[in-house]
């Protein structure tokens, strides 16, 4: 990711943001079906948190 | 929100035949394959023989106070849609043949990566599409033609979707 900082050219920047995107997709999609539970659950509770403050904002 | 907690339940259900077998499918089951996107609701297929027993089951979660939201039974805190086999022949397959998994102990079935494509071919919504480019990346494509074949019609010509979803890729 580090290499990204450098890149001047837009086209090579997309092209390597979009590789190490698929890198990261990958390695998540290997995770054991029980690790990805626990990171959804995490989600589900991060969205609640951000319902609950938006929620609160408006009013 | 437990899915385990969920699960658990829905096997207990299964062991005192409230429901016949079932194999989770939906965003879920999405999740079992590709990396983990945001989801709140557990579909489960179920093998049902009649709709009345399909009625029978939401019989069964009213008369035990479980939490009714439109369609969904709030089993555990999570959102539990049930689909019946009766729906079309393809979730029945989907169930009889789905993969069977293990959850930190907790014995459940997950749908095959091919009925799951067939399955967002059906609903066919925009976030469906992105989706099963990237499962079809996973799909043994001789068995997915071979079910999207058999289980394709008029109003669902499901071949014809896939190949407008790659079209647009």
């Amino acid at each position: 990711m580090r290499k990204l900082l450098y890149v001047k050219d837009s086209e090579e920047f997309w092209k390597i943001f979009s590789l190490e995107r698929e890198k990261r997709q990958k390695k998540l999609a290997n995770l054991p079906f029980a690790r990805k539970i626990e990171i959804l659950e995490m989600m589900q509770s991060d969205a609640a948190l951000l319902k609950e403050s938006k929620e609160a904002n408006e009013t | 929100m437990s899915f385990l907690g969920a699960v658990a339940t829905l096997n207990n259900l299964k062991k005192n035949s409230i429901i016949g077998d079932y194999a989770i499918g939906g965003g879920y089951a999405v999740n079992y394959y590709l990396e983990p996107t945001l989801t709140y609701d557990l579909d489960i297929l179920v093998l049902v023989d009649s709709d009345s027993d399909y009625y029978a089951l939401y019989k069964y979660f009213r008369e035990n106070k479980y939490k009714i939201e439109n369609v969904c039974v709030v089993i555990e805190g999570l959102p539990v849609q049930f689909f019946p086999s009766t729906i079309s022949p393809l979730y029945g397959e989907a169930i009889r043949l789905a993969r069977k998994i293990t959850v930190k102990g907790v014995p459940s079935k997950v749908i095959r990566v091919e009925h799951l494509i067939a399955l967002l071919l059906v609903s066919y919504r925009p976030k469906d599409k992105i989706r099963i480019v990237e499962l079809l990346k996973l799909a043994n494509k001789g068995l997915l033609d071979e079910i999207l074949v058999r289980f394709e019609d008029e109003k669902t010509p499901l071949r014809q979707r896939l190949r407008r979803v790659l079209e647009n890729i």
